[in-house]
């Protein structure tokens, strides 16, 4: 089947009344659950699970792949407006979100959202349909060591996000990789720091932290720096229009396009998803800027950054899936599930005997990216009428939202408790200018980073020069520690500068 | 007003006599809930939801599988044990709870507080390498690990579960060394195998099936007592002369107390629903269940035992 041949086969199967519906909702329920703290994508992909038995299964994943795409969209929402992440791949969005949110340009900020969330999403399908094999086997060159090296080179993005406090973002982000340390240790399987705790045996829950980290610091703040209230409230989207210039949306032209493929790539090596991409778009982006100051201060390109990466990456998990059967993510595992319940084979043998597979996911996803810019509006503003609460009342209610989201996730109170802890440190390490970010950057890379090193370790049975002598290694370390080290001696030489003027 | 407190008195009297009356000749009246400790789309969780519905044929009453995952599969077995000993609530359990038990990660133990039901899946292990790698068959790897001890690397996830255990036991029975690399889910020692990052892997026979069908993957050793119909051609670890076998469960269990009577129902109603085509069909179509898998309420408890003895044993032996 010839390409043109394969697409026409995937628009029959998307362009009938019943998949155009179940896309429909599947749209309008992924982003309302995506912007619902506490539904991750894969819970909202897994909630929706039920409704594809009535389906054939190319319509199913074609179906769920929308729930997909729409979920990670949907997650940005209330990080712009409340500072909470909706799901954990949108923690990095408030990073520059809701300080626009703040300076009064929720709209604008909401209106860049959706479109790189659609541009990534659109060019992670293309390279899904049309480099899918050597995508994925790219990926596969990807081993222990190699994703050691993407998660360090993530991580090197930390003598950078505040050139003026890197020591306290430095220690931060260290103090993130040892909470992430904090679990059942995967490599030996013991409890590793857990202190005899049952709960701690699952690590530190995503959700929470980030909601806690971000939301509820933010109401404490806001109690005790009663000052800004009036900036809050009064609704930012009525005196915000949805609109930037062209010269705004040209500038961001090729932070869209490298994140877009960053995504993509991360998306597709194995166990790392969209949380992660968002992550490595927006330290990408921090290097490359010429004013990195501006990142965490409501930076178009940060924002535009971490809503890129993470669609991005729908695109990127779905090649494994398709073309070996392996998911590359939580949200792909459950599509795997979905299938098989339905009695489809997934693997390699899949594309082979059914490229419809390929051409339907790909259609959907392209129907998906469009029509959830206008649903994601329309929610955005339903969500966005609750600012005009005065925030002695919305305070409270996002403390609420947060408690609720934070159980929803896995139904355990214990959650609810991390979330109160890391609102609280959250505060505290704002006040001391700390930097939650960093911690949560710490977190997030910590269990990719230390244990692919130590698995690579001992598939050269403890030979570190081979570990690091491998091409792609060798590569991106030397990336990592110019990365690490410019960002020192340009502070040292700005330093010197300062004292002789 | 007297009377309807009279009423309301018989009334309650009634309902706890009921209760207690009929209990075990009407159950089920009611939902059943199956708590699966794992996460949506986890091997556990797809085998009880492609069990439930025959279940609920069997039963008449819904079935409804809740995953209440977290901590390694604790949080569920924590959770269920706290459930009324009703037989409204089963819990899926397998070899992680042995594993926990011995670990003493927790004061609640799987076999002390949970009565067992019944069994439906006994899977083995199976050995695959890449197509593009440097084995092609067992011999290979012993005659190469003989000459380089512990420089075959094998993939898997759980090191101290089935994976890593019947990795060093299969090694051991063959009289050689390997280096078993944990990774955090098949899925990802799965690439690990394919991108040539490890020499051999250490899975189910479903999760290989696809991979060894589209000729990205050959099994070359499978850890049963004969072969398997699917990969007729693969040896097992007795034609190899090594004396293991090893593979995952997937059972029932209910919070210790439930009565004798809810059991034994249950028991024949998972037995009636495991033999119901739907879901035999769907086992041999995911290629679960390699042994026979099925036992009763006894011989799941004499499962959990036997599992403590070997673990203990294999924990000694390989040195954990």
């Amino acid at each position: 089947m010839n390409l043109l041949d394969l697409l026409v086969a995937g628009a029959n199967v998307v362009f009938t009344p019943t998949i155009l519906l179940f896309i429909c909702i599947g749209n309008v329920t992924g982003v309302i659950f995506g912007a619902l703290p506490g539904i991750s994508a894969a819970m909202a992909v897994a909630l929706m699970v039920p409704f594809t038995l009535t389906l054939d299964p190319i319509g199913s994943i074609a179906f769920l792949s929308a729930v997909y795409c729409s979920a990670i969209t949907g997650g940005g929402i209330p990080a712009i407006l409340f500072k909470i992440p909706g799901t954990p791949s949108s923690a990095v969005t408030t990073f520059d979100g809701f300080p626009l949110a703040q300076r009064g340009q929720a709209g604008k900020a909401l209106l860049l959202v959706l479109v790189s969330s659609a541009f990534g999403g659109i060019v992670s399908a293309f390279a899904m349909l049309l480099v899918s094999r050597q995508l994925s086997s790219l990926g596969l060159q990807f081993g222990p060591s190699e994703l050691f090296a993407i998660a360090f080179l993530g991580l090197s993005v930390l003598t950078s996000m505040d050139e003026d406090r890197m020591l306290k973002t430095v220690i931060s982000g260290l103090t993130g990789l040892l909470l992430a340390t904090i679990a059942m240790d995967p490599l030996e399987g013991t409890p590793r720091l857990t202190f005899g705790f049952v709960y701690l045996l699952g690590g530190i829950p995503m959700i929470p932290m980030m909601v806690g980290m971000f939301a509820v610091s933010e109401v404490l703040k806001q109690v005790c720096n009663p000052t800004e209230f009036d900036k809050i409230d009064g609704g930012y989207l009525k005196d915000s229009p949805m609109r930037l210039s062209f010269s705004e949306w040209w500038g961001l032209k090729w932070t869209m396009i490298r994140c877009s493929v960053l995504g993509t790539l991360v998306g597709i090596l194995p166990g790392a998803g969209a949380t992660i991409a968002s992550f490595l778009g927006y330290g990408m982006e921090i290097k490359l800027s010429k004013h990195p100051e501006e990142f965490g201060n409501g930076s178009l390109t940060g924002l535009c950054a971490s809503e890129t990466s993470n669609n991005a990456a729908t695109g990127g998990s779905m090649v494994p899936l398709l073309s070996l059967g392996i998911p590359g993510g939580n949200s792909a595992a459950v599509m795997v599930a979905a299938l098989m319940l339905q009695g489809v084979q997934v693997g390699p043998m899949l594309l082979k005997a059914q490229p419809t597979y390929l051409s339907s996911v790909f259609i959907s996803m392209i129907v998906t990216n469009v029509m959830m810019v206008f649903i994601s509006i329309a929610v955005a503003k339903m969500f966005s009428k609750l600012i005009k609460i005065p925030y002695y009342s919305l305070g409270p209610l996002i403390i609420l939202f947060a408690a609720v989201g934070s159980y929803a996730a896995q139904n355990n109170t214990g959650d609810v408790m991390v979330t109160m802890l890391a609102g609280l440190a959250g505060y505290f390490m704002a006040e001391f200018k700390y930097s939650p970010a960093a911690l949560t950057l710490g977190l997030v890379l910590g269990d990719i980073c230390e244990n692919n090193l130590r698995r690579a370790v001992m598939i050269e049975h403890g030979d570190m020069l081979n570990v690091f002598s491998r091409p792609i290694t060798a590569t991106l370390l030397v990336l990592c520690v110019i990365f690490i080290i410019v960002p020192i001696i340009r502070k040292r030489m700005r330093d010197k500068h300062a004292l002789l003027s | 007003m007297k009377k309807a407190v009279l009423l309301i008195a018989i009334a309650f009297v009634y309902s706890i006599l009921g209760a207690s009356v009929s209990f075990a000749a009407d159950f089920p009246s009611r939902k059943i809930d199956i708590i699966v400790p794992f996460g949506p789309g986890s091997g556990t969780d797809t085998t009880m939801r492609a069990l439930a519905p025959s279940l609920q044929k069997v039963l008449g009453v819904p079935v409804v599988v809740q995953n209440i995952e977290g901590s390694s599969g604790l949080r569920g077995l924590e959770y269920a044990s706290k459930q009324p000993a009703d037989g409204y609530t089963l819990f899926l359990n397998n070899t992680t709870h042995i594993l926990l038990e011995m670990q003493n990660l927790s004061p609640i133990a799987l076999t002390q507080s949970f009565d067992p039901v019944a069994c439906v899946v006994q899977d083995s292990v199976l050995f695959t390498a890449s197509a593009n790698g440097r084995f092609k068959t067992w011999k290979d790897v012993v005659a190469y690990a003989k000459e380089n001890p512990g420089k075959v690397t094998v993939s898997g996830s759980s090191p101290r579960g089935v994976d890593g255990v019947s990795t060093l036991m299969v090694a051991k029975g063959a009289g050689i060394e390997v280096t078993f690399i944990p990774f955090n889910s098949g899925a990802e020692a799965m690439s690990a195998i394919l991108g040539g990052h490890v020499d051999l892997g250490n899975m189910g026979p479903a999760d290989a099936m696809e991979m060894i069908r589209g000729g990205e993957m050959n099994g070359i050793l499978v850890t049963s007592e004969k072969r398997l119909d699917i990969f007729p051609d693969t040896p097992t670890t007795y034609d190899e002369g090594i004396n293991v076998t090893a593979g995952a469960w997937r059972a029932l269990a209910v919070p210790k107390g439930t009565p004798p009577e809810v059991i034994s129902k249950l028991e024949s109603a998972i037995r009636e629903a495991y033999d119901s085509p739907e879901f035999q069909k769907w086992l041999k179509d995911v290629t679960l269940d390699q042994r026979p898998g099925w036992k009763d309420a006894k011989g799941l408890g004499e499962l959990w035992q036997s599992e403590l003895i070997y673990f203990k044993k294999a924990f000694e032996e390989i040195g954990l």
